[in-house]
C-alpha cells in the first residue's frame, strides 16, 4: 500500500519499522510488547512524536496490528496521526524512525516535531 | 513549559521566559514561578490573559494537566531603576536577592529578580486581598511612576512590552537572556538557533528622536527604501517639539540617513 493511500481510520507501519521494533524488543528481552505511537506538545514545531515499545496497552488506547506488530495509539493523540505511516531509514544518512503524517502541514528539520 | 518555550525551565528557580510561534515570533512573556511541588503559576506580560491561556492548553494533549486562570487572584507590582534591590530590602527589612518569598506583617508575596532587563526590575506578585497593605508600605516610600513617564522610563533603556512586539523576532529585541541555546526543541526553536548561528539577525532595537511627530509606522533611507518599523512612539515634549520612537531598523542601514515620511529621524545612541 502506497503511503499517501492509508486509510484514515488507521495508521501503518511498514515492514522495516516493525522489523526494527522487533530488534529493539528483542534487546529489551521483550517477549510480549506492542509499539506506542502517541505526540506531546512542545518542540520546533508545536508537537512532538514519542514512541515506546511497551508490554502492553492502557484502556484508552486504540489497537492497530500492522506489519506483524501491535500498535498502541491513545485515543486523544490519534486525532493527530490518523493515516500515518512510520518507516524506518538507516545506512549512513538514515534518519532512524520516520512519520509520513498527511496532517501535518510543516515538520522540523530532524522530522521529529510537526505542525497540524 | 520546557517542551514550549525559550527558556530552560527547572524545578527551582523561577525564570522569565517566552512563547513562539513555529516561525520563532514572539506571543507572549511570562514569568514561570514555582508555587509549589507540583503547580507553577504562570504570570504573563500580555494584557489579554485567555491569550496564554489558550496557547498553553493547545500543547497540553496526554498530559495530566489542569490551567486555571487565576488573574483575579493575583496582582503585580513592579520596582524598577538602580537601587531598587537595596531600597526595597531596607522597605522589607529583609534582604530581597537572598529570598524569593517574603514574610511581612500577616501576610506574604513573591520577588523575582529579572535579569533580563538592562536595569534594577523587581516584580512582586501578592495576592489581591493584600495588595492594599503593601501598596502602602511600597508608596510610602517610593513614589509611583505615570505611564508617561514609565514610558519615558522604558525608552531610555530600550524596555519594549510584550503588547508592542508580538510577533517579532526575541534576537531582534536583544531578549538573549529569555532564550537558552542549550537545552532541547521547543516552539520555533529551529528558527531562532538559525539564525543565531548564521548571524542572521538583521535588524536592531533603537531609540529614534524626531522634531516632527512620527506619522508612519515605516522608517526609510532618502530613497523611500524601507529600512525599518516603528515599534512604540511617545511625545517627550510638546513644548520644544521633541519625539520619540522605539524602532527596528537594519543593521547595516542605522549609520545612515533615516526618515520617517518624508520627516528626517535621528538614531539616538
Amino acid at each position: 500500500m502506497l503511503k499517501n493511500q492509508v486509510p484514515i481510520n488507521t495508521i501503518e507501519i511498514t515492514q522495516k519499522a516493525a522489523s526494527k521494533v522487533k530488534q529493539f524488543a528483542k534487546q529489551k528481552s521483550m517477549s510480549k510488547y506492542g509499539l506506542k505511537v502517541s505526540v506531546k506538545g512542545g518542540g520546533c514545531s508545536g508537537l512532538t512524536y514519542v514512541l515506546d515499545i511497551v508490554e502492553g496497552h492502557d484502556e484508552e488506547d486504540k489497537i492497530i496490528k500492522s506489519s506483524g506488530i501491535e500498535v498502541y495509539v491513545p485515543k486523544k493523540a490519534f486525532v493527530f496521526l490518523a493515516g500515518t505511516v512510520l518507516d524506518f531509514s538507516d545506512g549512513l544518512n538514515g534518519k532512524g524512525f520516520e512519520f509520513a503524517n498527511p496532517n501535518a502541514k510543516k515538520s522540523c528539520g530532524c522530522g521529529d516535531s510537526f505542525s497540524v | 513549559m520546557n517542551r514550549i518555550t525559550t527558556n530552560e525551565i527547572t524545578g527551582k528557580a523561577n525564570t522569565r521566559t517566552l512563547l513562539l510561534d513555529d516561525n520563532g515570533r514572539i506571543i507572549d512573556n511570562f514569568i514561570v514561578f514555582n508555587f509549589n511541588n507540583n503547580d507553577r503559576l504562570l504570570i504573563s506580560d500580555s494584557s489579554k490573559i485567555s491569550d496564554l491561556y489558550k496557547q498553553v492548553t493547545k500543547y497540553i494533549i496526554l498530559e495530566n494537566i489542569n490551567v486555571d486562570d487565576i488573574s483575579y487572584s493575583y496582582k503585580r507590582l513592579s520596582i524598577v531603576g538602580n537601587g531598587s534591590f537595596k531600597l526595597l530590602s531596607k522597605i522589607l527589612k529583609s534582604n530581597i536577592l537572598l529570598s524569593e518569598k517574603v514574610f511581612f506583617d500577616d501576610f506574604s508575596f513573591f520577588t523575582f529578580i529579572d535579569k533580563s532587563k538592562p536595569i534594577e526590575w523587581i516584580d512582586i506578585i501578592i495576592q489581591s486581598k493584600d495588595l492594599s497593605k503593601l501598596e502602602k508600605i511600597i508608596l510610602d516610600n517610593i513614589p509611583k511612576i505615570s505611564d508617561l513617564n514609565f514610558k519615558k522610563f522604558r525608552f531610555k533603556y530600550l524596555i519594549t512590552i510584550l503588547d508592542e512586539v508580538i510577533g517579532i523576532n526575541p534576537l531582534e529585541l536583544s531578549l538573549i537572556d529569555l532564550i537558552s541555546f542549550s537545552k532541547g526543541c521547543y516552539i520555533g526553536q529551529e528558527v531562532i538557533a538559525r539564525m543565531d548561528t548564521y548571524n542572521k539577525v538583521t535588524r536592531k532595537l533603537v531609540r529614534l528622536i524626531s522634531d516632527f511627530p512620527f506619522e508612519q509606522k515605516k522608517i526609510s533611507t532618502h530613497k523611500s527604501k524601507n529600512v525599518g518599523q516603528l515599534i512604540s512612539t511617545l511625545c517627550e515634549d510638546s513644548e520644544i517639539n521633541t519625539f520619540l520612537a522605539l524602532a527596528l531598523v537594519k543593521n547595516k542601514d542605522i549609520a545612515n540617513s533615516v526618515f520617517c515620511g518624508a520627516k528626517p529621524v535621528f538614531i539616538s545612541d
